[in-house]
């Protein structure tokens, strides 16, 4: 920032996230390392950030701690398994991770439900090896990510956080905050578009 | 209703896992067969990942032995790789994901296999899936030049072209496009005459017809 500008009133917001573009790239090395040596630091590395997360991530989405606990060792396992396919340029560890994590609630509700769809995505395909342009790209599409979802307005952020991480329904989410479901929508079309809009810029 | 990719509502909702199975598969076969929601389905992507990332640690804490268990366990097995299922069958051209579907709820694996129904004048179709209100989900199987009579929805309404081509309000929808048409749009898609034309229609409400002399 040059000398002289007032930063914005989000600024410690925006520094306490900033720091989390490093890390995401710190979590994608790591799974670098498991996918090409088996690299045991860095599965635990993994394990140490990403499994209370998964913990936290499926109790939210209403499973009990116990059973948290159990698929958050399932997709550690997937984690292991599948990181032969993990590629950088087309998804962080987090994303990456999160998809796993998404697809196996998806087998765990599944299997109770009976009907059964197994698939995968294309975050999940085999990997070729990342040009160093890719990386840095890769690395400052991340930063503008973070940057742009720190910066969000409080009522944007908690409507992204109940689609994405609570796993509500729009509709749920409008009674559960007690606003109209159009404001809801409204809200996730602005939050998207600002970060679309900061991503091209940082691009 | 111009619509080719599918939009950020039904994207979000399938990154974070929660869309009825059968609007899923809807969204799944568009991906596989189409590359227009790619890069926009990568940004969803993107953004959960972010806010996973960010959650903080909870009350429950992680086994300190697990690593290490784990660890043991998964340095014996063997990797396989798995193809991906945003993949095309390549006996009969359809999405991995809706030929599973199909054995699922019907037995069969292709669309010449399913007891097709007559609806309307050279429109035939098969119902995948209902709800409390009726039809939800349904494969539409229309002759070249086929015309639909002019209806209405209860609710949103999304389709996705799997074979062939139609014509509706000035749009033309060719294999892989979406079309979303909203609960207050009432409309009429042409066939293109050279060519059978199946469509996948997912809604949460079934379709209300405004002309029902057309009705077979």
């Amino acid at each position: 920032m040059p000398r002289g500008v007032q930063p914005s009133r989000d600024s410690s917001r925006d520094r306490r996230q900033l720091g989390d573009a490093d890390k995401t790239a710190a979590h994608s090395a790591a799974l670098e390392r498991l996918r090409d040596t088996q690299d045991r630091l860095a599965f635990e590395e993994l394990y140490v950030y990403f499994a209370p997360r998964l913990i936290v991530f499926f109790e939210r989405r209403g499973l009990e701690p116990r059973r948290s606990q159990e698929i958050m060792q399932d997709v550690m396992a997937k984690i292991w398994e599948k990181a032969p396919l993990f590629d950088a340029s087309k998804a962080s560890a987090p994303t990456w991770i999160f998809t796993l994590a998404r697809n196996q609630l998806i087998d765990v509700i599944r299997k109770e439900k009976r009907s059964e769809i197994d698939y995968t995505d294309p975050a999940l395909k085999p990997h070729e090896p990342a040009s160093p342009d890719q990386a840095l790209q890769s690395k400052e599409r991340e930063l503008a990510l973070q940057k742009a979802i720190a910066s969000l307005p409080e009522d944007q952020a908690v409507v992204l956080t109940g689609i994405y991480i609570d796993g509500m329904k729009q509709a749920a989410l409008a009674d559960k905050l007690g606003i109209p479901l159009n404001t809801i929508k409204s809200r996730l079309r602005l939050a998207l578009n600002k970060i679309r809009t900061s991503m091209e810029v940082g691009q | 209703m111009k619509t080719f990719g599918l939009p950020d509502h039904l994207l979000s909702e399938y990154t974070s896992g929660t869309l009825d199975a059968d609007f899923e598969v809807l969204v799944a076969s568009h991906l596989a067969i189409s590359t227009k929601s790619h890069e926009n389905f990568r940004f969803h992507q993107e953004i959960a990942g972010a806010l996973f990332a960010g959650l903080p640690a909870g009350a429950t804490q992680p086994s300190s032995s697990s690593s290490t268990h784990l660890f043991e366990t998964f340095s014996k097995a063997l990797v396989e790789l798995e193809t991906a299922t945003h993949s095309v069958n390549a006996a009969n051209g359809l999405p991995q994901i809706l030929v599973d579907y199909l054995e699922t709820l019907k037995g069969v694996k292709s669309l010449s296999e399913l007891n097709w129904i007559a609806c309307y004048e050279g429109i035939e179709r098969v119902v995948l899936t209902e709800g409390a209100n009726g039809v939800r989900a349904r494969i539409l199987k229309c002759q070249p030049g086929a015309i639909f009579p002019n209806h209405g929805h209860g609710s949103e309404e999304v389709s996705l072209v799997l074979q062939g081509a139609y014509t509706d309000a000035g749009a033309h929808y060719v294999r892989g496009d979406v079309q979303c048409i909203s609960a207050d749009e009432q409309h009429s898609p042409v066939i293109d005459d050279n060519e059978i034309c199946f469509v996948l229609v997912v809604s949460e409400l079934p379709a209300i017809i405004l002309d029902k002399s057309k009705v077979l």
